[in-house]
């Protein structure tokens, strides 16, 4: 018996189809509305990062912002091949202690989300400035945080788990009163926000795992064992694995098989609870044996873009604004 | 296994809570937004591949002055190609009564351990500027500021890293066979008041380094 003929496509037809069912698909993606729970979260701890990043700068501010910097700003803007803004640049002497201080009072109102849209903002201009000037002294979580407090900014980050929306909530009564001050509705543009994170974080891990391929320590299974023997970076002395070389060779190709293909497996619904526990080990990894702590834990923040608001509101013990039919990994 | 874009975003029961907000973005707004997300997401997806040529020169002439003021210049080659040497700055200072201060950065007495991290990178990334001269004399001028003196010494340090097969010899990572020192120079106070000069603009390469 031979199988029922699939009706053959035109080129037209094929063209047409694959037409709407990008545009459905695309809108789908980007414009439908998300509940906000999951981005107010971000905030809060890509918030509370900012605040610890930027105050440890204040430990040594003369150093670094200083009238004698070590960071000479001709050299600088030199090494840049164009003025990267930052208006550390245009700051007198005489007021970088007291403008340094106000960008902390910015970084806890923005936590804090107090006037949240002007605050997000200031934020990202703030995070920018401080790693623009200071670039020769920033390493990954500098990265991270602008990346992150810019999606903050052009998303309603706000709306949810901040002072500005349980001010809002206030003047809402009944049993919508609780959600509404958690809460705000959800909104396409807690989604966009949401999906550029995401798509960031895969383009990240996969150049990070990418760029490992051209390093020969990270195919024949040794480059764990280089970064444990590296002093420097040492927090907790891992040379035991010395005698155990399979517990670096197995480290070391786990960590480039996951970054090469997180960018794929987290978007199947199946396996991006699997692919986000997986992070968890290996940054909280970064942070006690290489001593990164900031680093792993801000990587932690943008993989949380994945984690569905339901989880976050089931852990709240707050109602759900959404239907029950949405799962911790559906969305 | 579905993959997100088949999965409709649910929708919010009218008893649950606020309600959501009108969901139709007009078409042009629609529009709009899309060749915004398709313009920023292509930048961020090409930024890290720039050591192609062609990528280059689409990157410095259209997405340069988009993405750099957003700090969205980097190559996310965290320990690539593979953790290599660590660098370290030492410092001597001599003193108008003779004595001598010394010192180095990164180093693990600084505290807490994110800024050790911010000296660590001063170390590491002096050794892939353009003009590294005037940047080990910019420290230098820094140092003798800080502590005060009449000339300083810098040498930079390659701490190399030990093999397995060395500890299990009994070597540790401290050993001083593992510490590789060369000389940078030394400059009185005077010297260090003239002006230095700055090098020419570097190429786009300067986001690129291994560390994480």
């Amino acid at each position: 018996m031979t199988p029922p003929e699939t009706p053959s496509l035109s080129p037209r037809t094929y063209g047409a189809e694959l037409c709407s069912t990008t545009c459905r698909l695309w809108d789908t993606f980007w414009f439908t509305s998300r509940d906000p729970v999951v981005l107010g979260l971000i905030r809060i701890l890509t918030g509370l990062m900012l605040v610890y990043t930027h105050l440890v700068w204040g430990l040594d501010l003369d150093t670094f912002l200083g009238p004698n910097s070590i960071l000479d700003p001709n050299l600088v803007r030199a090494e840049q091949w164009t003025t990267w803004p930052s208006f550390w640049w245009y700051v007198p002497a005489e007021w970088v202690s007291a403008v340094h201080w106000g960008c902390l009072a910015v970084f806890v109102l923005f936590t804090a989300g107090v006037l949240t849209r002007l605050t997000s903002i200031l934020a990202l201009v703030i995070a920018v400035s401080y790693a623009n000037r200071l670039f020769f002294a920033t390493f990954g979580l500098d990265q991270i945080n602008c990346m992150l407090a810019f999606y903050l900014a052009i998303g309603p980050s706000g709306d949810a788990l901040s002072f500005d929306q349980w001010r809002r909530g206030r003047f809402t009564t009944g049993t919508a009163s609780q959600t509404s001050r958690f809460a705000g509705p959800p909104s396409i543009g807690a989604n966009i926000a949401t999906r550029l994170i995401q798509l960031h974080m895969c383009v990240i891990y996969f150049y990070a795992g990418a760029s490992k391929l051209n390093g020969n320590a990270w195919w024949d299974g040794s480059a764990m064992w280089l970064a444990f023997a590296s002093y420097e970076y040492q927090t907790v002395d891992m040379t035991w694995t010395a005698w155990h070389p399979a517990v670096y060779n197995i480290l070391t190709h786990v960590t480039v098989v996951w970054e090469l293909s997180f960018c794929v497996l987290v978007w199947f619904r199946l396996l991006r609870p699997l692919v986000l526990a997986l992070a968890i080990p290996l940054h909280i990894g970064i942070g006690l044996c290489l001593g990164m702590w900031t680093f792993g834990l801000i990587m932690l923040v943008g993989c949380l873009s994945f984690v569905s608001p339901w989880v976050v509101r089931a852990i709240s013990g707050q109602p759900s604004a959404f239907s029950q039919k949405q799962s911790a990994i559906s969305h | 296994m579905d993959a997100v874009p088949d999965i409709p975003e649910p929708t919010a029961p009218p008893d649950a809570g606020p309600p959501a907000r009108p969901a139709g973005l007009s078409s042009e707004v629609k529009l709009a937004l899309s060749l915004w997300l398709i313009f920023h997401v292509v930048g961020v997806i090409l930024t890290p591949a720039t050591a192609s040529p062609l990528i280059e020169s689409i990157y410095r002439r259209i997405y340069s002055p988009y993405l750099v003021p957003l700090h969205m210049i980097h190559r996310y080659r965290f320990f690539a190609p593979e953790p290599g040497p660590s660098g370290l700055i030492r410092w001597s200072i001599a003193r108008a009564d003779g004595s001598r201060l010394k010192g180095e950065f990164p180093h693990r007495d600084i505290t807490p351990r994110q800024l050790y991290h911010r000296h660590f990178m001063l170390a590491e990334r002096s050794l892939s500027k353009a003009d590294q001269e005037a940047w080990f004399r910019a420290y230098a001028k820094h140092l003798l500021h800080k502590h005060g003196g009449e000339s300083i010494s810098l040498q930079h340090v390659f701490h190399l890293l030990p093999t397995a097969a060395e500890i299990q010899e009994g070597h540790a990572l401290t050993d001083p066979e593992f510490y590789d020192v060369e000389e940078i120079g030394t400059w009185t106070r005077e010297e260090l008041q003239s002006p230095s000069t700055p090098a020419p603009p570097a190429t786009s390469d300067i986001s690129g380094g291994d560390t994480p």
